[in-house]
């Protein structure tokens, strides 16, 4: 809902109109509403897809974007969550206790890695993270009798209910929707919060937060255990969009694709995570099109285009022209940057 | 100040007016069907769908196998199509994406395939886990998901409970078993150490060997696992050579990994028959840098004719696949494994149209769960054999590297 508003000023600026958010919001809500109704079930799978990973992309601008620590372990805490709720439905337990399940324990072991991660920055927090998805994937063939193995599960989760005569890719976008759409919202508040300060001023000057009260490594590890519940969370939505999860899901290069996603959507926007996980989704199915061996290949150059076009990011780059269209000057640089 | 707000009014005015705009290109349109024809079946044409690996770390295998199809799809087409029991010839067009081997993307390429493209039929998917992927959907929206580009049984075992997803290649179940087949037809006490990959595919070719040799004289002496990552199997092999076995059977999937463990079997004085899956029975990537010669016996099993191999030099079907790989996909390797299968799994499909009565979805089904006869490339005495629990390949032949090549065992 707040999307618009990150648009336009990133930071959340003081000056804002009740009525102009409440406009805005009910716009986006009822273009969401109304597109998995008229559009056809690729395209939602598609739409439902960048929702799952913006979440993710989102958790990892927690600790990124806003807190300004390095991770590459997104992708095991994405399926931490994911084999959570397929678990727990191959035993066909209710699907909300394998949402609890998948998103306590990314939390949980999010928590436990960020107490010894907290005291290290940079490079070499990169290093420790970087051992998690390397861990998970053999983690999740080995537990063979609960995951599945290299195989993984098939599950059937959030069938649509029969009176809402809705098809399954339908139903699946308003789960997705309305679960991405809460955890937003929730960031968005977070972040005008003394939370969001606090995590600021954390990434701006580490010295200057303590001086100013602020247990410097108390808020990263929470930030890292909040980037790691976001990143649960999407694992659970990604089963829910995709029904299946096995170890090819959570290697490496899907960390790296998130952090990716969140450079080119551009730092602390949640406009941006949602532009980044679209380019990731939607980009590669436009460079198939075009050529099916070069997808990845095309992929790859729009990557570096939009870098060197928009080395901020594409929100950024889009709030300056928004900005320039309304006909005033907007701050080029953000605080923090 | 008062205009703090209007840009985002804006913009969000702009982005309901797009909805709405695409709205009118809605859900009834991409459904259309080409009138009383199945889809993705016009009088002259049939839309086949497929996704592969053509990037990422498999990219070389799906890459091979897509091409393999190519080779023998475009020979179909340049020779007119495919002639359909309504009399009509139609030609066959592809329709192929790349998933990255991304369970994820696999899915989005079906949804693509079957809501966009309107195919008739999935043919060949790559791999595994997406083609376990999008199982459950296509057997729930009843659209053939034909000839999977996998070794695994879940796609071929329960074709009452999954009758639109069917394998094409022999199972690393059946595989196993043939090695067992091979040592117990001997009759004789033989004592066999086993070294597999810890995973499903490792599992498969161990449980089918050690179902195999049930109640026979061939026992299991000893039995060691390795992962994927680990950089040499030096310390497995030395376990395993202190049980003196007479045949090592070696359900490896890496050939840089088998290459060394053979080495290192010699180099203990431990000279077994070896049992090479066919994953790692390349004579180049293997057997020549293991400096092994086959004097204390290698073995391994095929079940289509290699490129490569001198036996087949002057046969046509391997002079017809080579040439048409050469011509549809230049600069491709006709050896790659995956290739050949490609190829053969082609041909299977265009059997399977020539066939189908009913040109429907469930019509190929049918066809396909009867298919028998013969396709290009395979061994001599090989032929397919379709059943509701195997793919429609289900026997491989043993061969022994004898003289710098593989040959078959009678």
């Amino acid at each position: 809902m707040s999307l618009m508003i990150d648009l336009v000023k990133p930071d959340g600026g003081a000056a804002r109109r009740p009525y102009g958010r409440m406009l805005t919001g009910a716009a986006l809500v009822i273009v969401l509403a109304v597109f998995p109704l008229v559009m056809s079930p690729f395209a939602n799978l598609q739409v439902t897809l960048t929702l799952v990973y913006a979440v993710a992309i989102l958790g990892l601008d927690i600790l990124v974007g806003w807190t300004g620590q390095v991770s590459l372990g997104q992708s095991a805490f994405f399926g931490i969550g994911a084999y959570g709720v397929a678990v727990c439905a191959d035993r066909g337990w209710p699907v909300w206790a394998g949402l609890l399940f998948g998103v306590v324990l990314a939390g949980v072991v999010g928590c436990l890695v960020a107490v010894p991660a907290a005291r290290l920055r940079g490079y070499a927090l990169g290093m420790i993270t970087l051992t998690l998805p390397v861990v998970a994937v053999p983690l999740a063939k080995r537990l063979e009798v609960v995951t599945g193995g290299a195989q993984g599960l098939n599950v059937t989760i959030a069938e649509a209910p029969e009176w809402t005569g809705l098809a399954a890719d339908q139903w699946h976008y308003y789960v997705v929707a309305a679960g991405a759409a809460l955890v937003f919202a929730l960031a968005a508040a977070l972040r005008r919060s003394h939370f969001g300060r606090a995590f600021d001023a954390v990434r701006v000057d580490e010295a200057l937060a303590t001086a100013q009260g602020v247990h410097v490594t108390r808020y990263k590890v929470l930030a890292f255990t909040l980037s790691a519940v976001y990143g649960g969370f999407a694992g659970v939505l990604y089963v829910v969009a995709v029904q299946f999860i096995s170890p090819e899901t959570l290697i490496l290069t899907l960390s790296i694709s998130l952090l990716a996603g969140l450079a080119i959507g551009g730092l602390r926007s949640l406009l941006g995570c949602v532009l980044g996980a679209a380019f990731y989704v939607v980009v590669p199915n436009v460079t198939g099109e075009v050529s099916a061996g070069q997808s990845y290949l095309l992929y790859g150059v729009c990557l570096l285009a939009v870098m060197l076009l928009m080395p901020r990011g594409v929100a950024p780059a889009l709030d300056r022209v928004v900005r320039n269209v309304a006909g005033r000057r907007g701050r080029a640089v953000a605080p923090g940057d | 100040m008062n205009q703090a707000h209007s840009p985002a009014l804006r913009a969000g005015a702009i982005l309901v007016a797009a909805v709405l705009a695409l709205g009118a290109c809605g859900r009834g349109e991409t459904s259309s069907s080409g009138g009383s024809q199945a889809p993705g079946v016009t009088d002259t044409t049939v839309k086949i769908g497929a996704s592969y690996a053509l990037s990422g770390p498999l990219a070389a295998n799906g890459t091979a196998a897509m091409n393999g199809a190519k080779s023998y799809f475009d020979a179909i087409n340049a020779a007119g199509g495919v002639k359909m029991s309504d009399g009509k010839t139609r030609k066959i067009e592809v329709v192929q994406y790349d998933d990255g081997y991304d369970p994820a993307r696999a899915v989005q390429n079906y949804r693509k395939l079957t809501t966009q493209d309107n195919v008739f039929a999935l043919f060949q998917t790559f791999g595994t886990a997406p083609n376990l992927a999008i199982m459950d959907s296509a057997n729930s929206e009843k659209v053939p998901q034909l000839f999977v580009h996998s070794g695994a049984a879940v796609f071929s075992q329960d074709q009452k409970a999954k009758p639109y997803t069917v394998g094409w290649q022999p199972t690393y179940e059946t595989e196993g078993a043939a090695y067992a087949k091979f040592l117990t037809a001997r009759d004789q006490d033989l004592t066999v150490a086993v070294i597999s990959q810890n995973d499903d595919l490792g599992k498969a070719f161990v449980n089918g060997f050690t179902s195999g040799i049930g109640g026979s004289k061939v026992k299991i002496v000893a039995q060691e696992t390795y992962e994927a990552t680990d950089p040499t199997l030096d310390s497995q092999i030395t376990k395993l050579a202190a049980s003196k076995a007479d045949v090592l059977f070696s359900a490896i999937a890496i050939p840089k990994l088998t290459a060394g463990a053979l080495s290192k079997a010699a180099e203990l004085g431990w000279n077994p028959e070896h049992l090479l899956v066919s994953l790692v029975s390349s004579v180049d990537q293997v057997i020549k840098p293991s400096g092994l010669d086959g004097s204390h016996g290698i073995y391994s099993t095929a079940f289509v004719k290699a490129a490569d191999d001198q036996q087949w030099a002057a046969d046509k079907d391997v002079q017809d696949y080579i040439a048409r790989m050469k011509t549809s996909a230049p600069g491709a390797d006709p050896t790659v494994p995956n290739a050949a299968w490609g190829y053969g799994a082609a041909a299977t499909l265009v059997k399977a149209l020539q066939e189908t009565k009913d040109i429907t979805r469930d019509g190929l089904v049918q066809t396909v769960q009867h298919l028998t006869g013969s396709v290009p490339l395979l061994l001599p005495g090989l032929e397919l054999h379709a059943s509701l629990t195997g793919p429609p390949l289900d026997r491989l032949h043993v061969q022994q590297f004898k003289d710098g090549k593989w040959s078959l065992i009678e």
